[in-house]
């Protein structure tokens, strides 16, 4: 993360659009479409195309730092001999992405310091695509005003504003916009187009603050979903919460894994080998086998062209830690939920990664087809805290509403 | 247990962490035949180049075509030339790899992990504690220290496995034996022909039951620990109510499923830590706090 100072600077309502259509002219500009109904971060020729009132995107932008499916080596093999391909040499393409919500700019903060392998102290363990693509984006955050109905930032200091995290940062103000300057990378861009910006006037942090006060009393007042932080992280923190809590979280998991693709701040991913494009998945000439099984037969690969590639993988998906020997560590989905709520929940991981694991964007809530979002296993981890006895024993207590209905009309 | 700052860290294959070098094979030794529920265990010599590493961290080992499987490696880094890793064929790319062949191509990526600090429990007495192929990583240290014999006091070394067939390394327990290793062995299973034997001594039974047959000085042993999950469970158990030795002297290494090795994929994560950057060598007090959330074994 870069720790420039913020920097308050001003652009006119006006002057906008043509600052991004200038900016899509030098980059490829990434911001919110609708598409059939939903809202999603697709490249745009232009801010004529851009979504301009949405809460937020049905998928995070993580996509465009960590992709679902990345290639991250490729390599031929002939007569059992392998060559490297070179890594790539052209540099990644300068983009540019509008509109991101505060609660998706703190997952990209997230990720970003997770792949810096600042985490470990090891700086060398870095991860090169990630690292390539997030030098070449600058993320304009804009300033939530109306919270949706699933959205928890509040609970979780993902928003409705932040404080840093963001390259821009731009609120809507009575006169203008207040535009806020977080890194260096947000400094370059905002030297690139020094026309546009002036300075802002005085009184317009002020009018910031309170607008977002105003955003916030609204999420209080009306929002049904609520994240009780202090109070989950006390319980899954010290492991407080028994077998029977977690199997009654487990037992409405469809282990669709929904919940971790649509998360902000969620990055496992696995590695898999796979014949290059323009290569028979699987060899079907005489005299070579691929042996699929474990315990079958251990003859070469076929020779061609592979490619190493990561994927999304997901901690609620049964063969997630499965080892070749047979040994399966997390064999109930009990187990599993308990991994991927410590996860975003518990001290331990808030303190390594300087942030929540849950920015509070609320999209596993309207994901989740056993209604067991966040919110709601935060608030059943709330309730043993304070509830008589053996609560955990109790199921999760229904929703005033669930989230399906609010979002779908 | 970070920052160990090797020159040959993962990050110098081109800058690119995922970018592994090609190494050779130089030796193949059989350890152990397929038969019957006993999967093949082969023993791969690699070409070592400027590569620097400590007993106890592991390499990602590939087959181009294939994939990457975590492998301990076992020979001590005072060995010039070579990279040995013992493989059971367990899975894919493990099976593929036991079929390699002197001067055959093996992708190496690493080295990763905390690996064990030796120079810690030097004057110590060290006991090794291996479950089948758990020897595999422990070998490497256990050369380490007998290659400075004399920094250490007594060296046991307790070997168990499923039966006496999956015993590991039987060729070198003579020379372990001369350089002043006091072995012992154990088998779940075994034939009296086998029991009846005495060098070493040996029992059939769960590897714990050894520990009643050894005497021990507890203030100056350090235990090292590697097998199946439950072995570790309840060796350090029963290592610290029968022998009265203290979580902090009960070194264990711990194995997942891992797809990075340099703490990226999510794979291996335990409660907080990831085994493959926090770990996977682990003290047994750090592997009871974890045990609070999640049982690590």
């Amino acid at each position: 993360m870069n720790a420039a100072p913020s920097s308050a600077r001003w652009l006119a309502p006006e002057a906008l659009d043509p600052l991004l259509a200038r900016i899509a002219d030098e980059a490829e500009l990434v911001g919110p479409v609708e598409i059939e109904g939903e809202v999603v971060f697709v490249p745009v020729r232009g801010p004529q195309e851009l979504c301009r009132d949405y809460v937020n995107s049905l998928v995070p932008p993580k996509e465009y730092l960590l992709p679902a499916a990345e290639r991250l080596l490729a390599y031929a093999v002939a007569g059992g001999e392998p060559t490297l391909e070179p890594p790539p040499a052209a540099p990644e393409r300068e983009r540019v992405l509008f509109g991101v919500r505060a609660c998706d700019v703190a997952g990209m903060a997230y990720l970003e310091r997770y792949f810096s392998g600042e985490l470990f102290g090891r700086p060398d363990t870095a991860d090169a695509p990630f690292q390539r693509r997030r030098a070449a984006t600058t993320v304009i955050s804009v300033t939530c005003e109306r919270p949706g109905p699933t959205c928890m930032c509040v609970c979780c200091a993902g928003g409705p504003s932040l404080e840093r995290g963001y390259d821009w940062q731009l609120t809507r103000l009575e006169r203008g916009w207040l535009v806020e300057i977080g890194s260096e990378r947000g400094a370059a861009l905002a030297r690139r187009h020094e026309a546009w910006l002036g300075i802002a006037p005085p009184g317009a942090i002020e009018e910031k603050r309170a607008r977002v006060h105003a955003t916030v009393e609204r999420f209080r007042a009306a929002n049904p979903h609520r994240v009780p932080t202090m109070a989950a992280t006390r319980m899954v923190s010290a492991g407080r919460l028994d077998e029977a809590f977690w199997a009654s979280v487990g037992d409405r998991c469809f282990e669709c894994g929904g919940c971790a693709y649509v998360c902000p701040t969620c990055w496992c991913f696995n590695v898999v080998d796979v014949p290059g494009v323009g290569e028979a998945p699987f060899p079907d000439s005489p005299g070579t086998e691929v042996p699929m099984v474990p315990g079958g037969p251990t003859s070469a690969v076929r020779d061609g062209r592979y490619e190493r590639i990561r994927l999304r993988d997901n901690c609620q998906l049964a063969g997630f830690v499965r080892q070749a020997g047979g040994n399966y560590p997390r064999w109930t989905c009990g187990e599993r939920c308990l991994t991927r709520f410590f996860h975003k929940l518990s001290e331990q991981f808030k303190e390594r990664m300087g942030a929540p694991g849950c920015t509070g964007c609320g999209r596993c809530i309207v994901t989740c087809l056993g209604e067991r979002g966040i919110d709601r296993v935060a608030e059943g981890m709330r309730d043993v805290l304070t509830g008589p006895g053996r609560a955990s024993r109790a199921p999760l207590k229904p929703a005033a509403a669930t989230a399906r209905e609010q979002v779908t009309p | 247990m970070s920052g160990l700052g090797l020159a040959s860290g993962p990050a110098r294959a081109g800058g690119d962490v995922y970018r592994p070098r090609i190494s050779r094979v130089l030796q193949v030794r059989e350890e152990i035949a397929e038969r019957g529920a006993s999967r093949r265990v082969v023993t791969l010599a690699v070409e070592r180049g400027d590569l620097d590493y400590r007993p106890g961290q592991f390499f990602e080992v590939g087959m181009f075509g294939a994939g990457e499987v975590p492998i301990s490696i076992s020979s001590p880094p005072g060995l010039a030339g070579a990279l040995y890793f013992t493989i059971r064929h367990a899975g894919l790319v493990s099976g593929l790899l036991t079929g390699r062949r002197p001067g055959d191509a093996v992708s190496l990526r690493g080295p990763c992990g905390n690996g064990f600090a030796l120079a810690d429990h030097e004057g110590r007495d060290l006991l090794f504690v291996a479950g089948g192929i758990g020897l595999a990583p422990l070998r490497g240290l256990l050369w380490q220290a007998l290659l400075e014999r004399q920094r250490f006091g007594r060296i046991i070394l307790l070997h168990g496995a499923r039966t006496p067939y999956d015993l590991l390394y039987p060729w070198q327990w003579a020379e372990w034996k001369r350089l002043g290793v006091e072995m012992l062995l154990s088998a779940d299973v075994g034939e009296d022909r086998w029991s009846a034997e005495t060098d070493p001594p040996r029992l059939v039974g769960f590897i714990t039951q050894l520990f009643t047959r050894i005497a021990i000085d507890a203030p100056r042993t350090v235990a090292f620990l590697c097998g199946p999950p439950a072995m570790i469970h309840f060796a350090c158990g029963d290592l610290g109510r029968r022998l009265h030795l203290p979580p902090e002297r009960l070194v264990a290494t711990l194995e997942r499923h891992m797809k990075c090795g340099i703490g990226k994929c999510g794979h291996c994560v335990v409660v907080d830590r990831f085994v493959c950057m926090d770990g996977p060598v682990f003290r047994y007090d750090e592997l009871l706090d974890m045990n609070r959330i999640e049982p690590p074994w």
